[in-house]
């Protein structure tokens, strides 16, 4: 049930103000702790901005649905959904210099498979990664090496309401009690192009699942000229109640505005942040080289098996490739 | 964490290592098995709140399908907990459905008092941990440590109980998939909770997703599940029910089948070899061709569980029938008469809490009363004309 729901509970938030603030708040923690360990000056230009690290976000989550949809077998939609809801809120209170993103998606998209119930085996899953069976390998070991800060950044809230659910139910509510509207099957194309591009903005962080379903619903009538004013007023019974009826409106606007506002990351920019990126990762910055540091307390069998995986980094453009880009 | 810090001197717990005393502050040494090699979880773990350090371990539990359960105590607020630890360490597909599973289901639900509170989930070390509300016992306990069959108004009590707890499940489109006795579990108060959500779905009625039938403990497993069936609904659980219910009027299960063949010829020769007619779906179920049984009419519930009262077994004929949507509802079955009519069901403090561990049951009437804060003074001294034969004048 939604409203006893985690997600509204504690990921759904007022404004993208607020927003803002988490993720300028993940920036500045992360720049502290560079500074704390002495490897960076508070303005050093070696770190990235707030705005690019968005930048970067933006990028790896597109990167996120492009290997979603191209997993076999056929990932359902919900899956797609729910990995790409842990992505934004593993990032609003992290920084990309800490947990980089190519990671942290794939992450992302294993657990969502299993929090789903889409059963799929782990080498299943790094087979889609077009790789050679040791890359293959040694990006499931990176992934079940993240997979526990993923679940404890999500503060071990699994599950996500997506709007695909509530989709199919104003459909199925249109058949019912809509005469109006002879063949209610014709919204669907417009409406999934727009839960599509809507899912690449904050939305999800900002509006229930069903209001999201309900404003691609009256964006594609819209388009199509057909009025839907009387299904909100007589159906929904919003005529007597101005002020759900107005907050459901100011709602829809917003989400249009955030599809209008939404660029995605040019090429170049995204090339020179990435170039940023792999600097403060580096090891001269990177702060969770803790991997490396525990090395001592290891035993030898397990250094060895590290080491192994160490000579070789696992970089971008492997990903890349490995999508077939 | 804490891994290094350990002095290597602390003795590690394994199974069948004596129990931790009381109060042992923790180590994590003790959640570490036989020592073996470190994991590989090397990223670091932002301490957040709660965490370990809030708990000193009072003594092991048990062990559940993914990892140890201790007792412990919140340091703080002196609270009793059970810490259900999840270990990820060498698991080729990282954190099992199973912890997934009871996070899933639990973290979602409101509170309900017969359902189980998951107080709190932490990361520790290579794993994370579960903290849930102590509970003294559980049924299968109750059941086994019964001098004498239940009482009816006791048994009205735990099934009033347990049908809350399921209903508020259904209610919240969550299959539990594992009733039984062991996991509904008995606070010291006498109170039932249904536990171990790790093998519940979240379902919802528009999926065509296919389930695993491999779910339920054999005993307790629904008929559509002993054929295989890989599209299921809440019944299993109502199923699950009706058998808790059966074992709780008779003091022995009453399905125990041996094996999946065996335990499919017990329901059977109870409920008669299903017919097309009275279970029209058993032709789509994938096993229906795999075996065939001789025809065999029903034994009536009244010569299988011959003390049990009338109005009990109709009830629990509602529970045990063959097609899923046939069985009473858990909500519907709250309304039936059997609860409505004396012997009414007893009030969870007059039920019977076995203890776990070596402390003994409480006997015979307490010797202390209680102190109440708020009560007049006068009623907890001595009346003082009790005492007055024994006074000594002088």
């Amino acid at each position: 049930m939604y409203h006893s729901s985690t997600q509204r509970r504690h990921w759904t938030f007022r404004s993208e103000e607020d927003l803002g603030r988490c993720r300028a708040d993940a920036n500045r923690q992360f720049r502290c702790k560079a500074v704390a360990c002495g490897k960076a000056r508070q303005s050093d230009s070696l770190l990235l901005e707030p705005r690019e690290e968005l930048t970067i976000c933006k990028y790896y989550e597109k990167k996120l649905l492009d290997f979603c949809s191209v997993f076999k077998p056929a990932m359902p939609r919900s899956v797609v959904g729910t990995a790409t809801m842990y992505f934004k809120r593993f990032y609003l209170n992290n920084s990309v210099m800490e947990y980089h993103p190519r990671i942290i998606m794939l992450t992302c998209a294993f657990l969502a498979c299993k929090v789903d119930e889409f059963n799929v085996s782990s080498a299943q899953f790094v087979g889609n990664l077009r790789e050679n069976p040791p890359g293959q390998e040694k990006a499931l070991e990176q992934i079940l090496e993240y997979e526990l800060l993923l679940i404890q950044q999500l503060n071990f809230h699994l599950i996500v309401h997506n709007p695909y659910r509530p989709f199919e139910g104003f459909l199925i509510d249109l058949k019912t009690r809509y005469p109006l509207l002879e063949n209610p099957e014709v919204l669907r194309k417009t409406a999934d192009d727009f839960l599509n591009r809507v899912a690449l903005t904050d939305a999800y962080l900002l509006f229930t699942p069903s209001q999201i379903a309900l404003t691609a619903i009256l964006s594609s009538a819209s388009r199509a000229g057909i009025n839907m004013e009387s299904y909100l007023s007589e159906c929904l019974l919003l005529k007597e109640n101005r002020t759900s009826l107005s907050q459901l409106l100011d709602g829809m606007k917003c989400m249009k505005n955030l599809i209008k506002k939404y660029e995605p990351p040019r090429p170049e920019e995204v090339a020179a942040l990435k170039q940023k990126l792999e600097k403060c990762h580096s090891s001269e910055l990177a702060l969770n080289a803790n991997l490396k540091k525990r090395k001592g307390y290891e035993d030898d069998d397990y250094i060895t098996k590290k080491s192994k995986m160490d000579e070789e980094e696992w970089t971008d453009d492997d990903l890349v490739d490995s999508l077939g880009f | 964490m804490g891994r290094e810090r350990a002095p290597p001197s602390i003795p590690q717990c394994t199974a069948g290592a004596p129990e931790i005393g009381e109060g042992v502050a923790w180590s994590s040494a003790l959640w570490e098995g036989k020592g073996g090699p470190p994991h590989r979880y090397g990223v670091p773990v932002q301490t957040s709140q709660p965490s370990m350090d809030q708990y000193s371990i009072l003594g092991r539990i048990g062990e559940g399908a993914h990892g140890i359960v201790f007792k412990a105590k919140n340091i703080e607020s002196g609270e009793t907990v059970a810490l259900k630890k999840v270990a990820l360490r060498r698991l080729e597909d990282g954190i099992p459905n199973q912890a997934l599973r009871e996070i899933k289901a639990l973290q979602e639900i409101e509170e309900n008092q017969h359902v189980v509170k998951l107080k709190a989930v932490f990361p520790h070390g290579a794993g994370f941990v579960l903290v849930f509300e102590y509970m003294l016992s559980d049924l299968a306990e109750v059941i086994r440590n019964a001098q004498q069959p239940l009482t009816q108004a006791q048994v009205k009590g735990y099934m009033l109980m347990l049908l809350q707890g399921v209903a508020f499940c259904h209610a919240n489109n969550i299959m539990h998939r594992d009733l039984k006795p062991a996991n509904l579990l008995i606070s010291s108060a006498g109170q039932l909770k249904i536990a171990d959500f790790g093998l519940a779905r979240v379902f919802s009625s528009d999926t065509v997703r296919l389930y695993s039938h491999q779910v339920a403990t054999r005993w307790y497993r629904a008929p559509e599940l002993l054929y295989g069936a890989r599209k299921y609904d809440e019944g299993v659980d109502l199923w699950a029910v009706g058998c808790i219910f059966a074992e709780l009027l008779n003091n022995s299960p009453l399905f125990p089948g041996e094996n999946d063949i065996e335990q499919l010829c017990c329901v059977l020769r109870v409920l008669g070899t299903p017919s097309q007619r009275v279970w029209p779906e058993i032709t789509e179920l994938p096993d229906y061709n795999k075996i065939s049984f001789k025809d065999n009419p029903p034994i009536p519930l009244e010569e299988v569980l011959p003390d049990a009262p009338p109005q009990a077994l109709q009830l629990l004929k509602r529970f045990l029938v063959y097609p899923s949507r046939e069985r009473v509802r858990a909500a519907q079955a709250l309304l039936h008469p059997y609860f409505f009519t004396p012997p009414l069901p007893a009030h969870h403090s007059e039920l019977p809490v076995p203890q776990r561990g070596a402390r003994k049951a409480r006997q015979g009437p307490p010797h202390q009363r209680d102190f109440h804060v708020e009560r007049p003074v006068e009623e907890s001294v001595v009346d003082p004309e009790w005492v007055a034969p024994y006074v000594m004048r002088g």
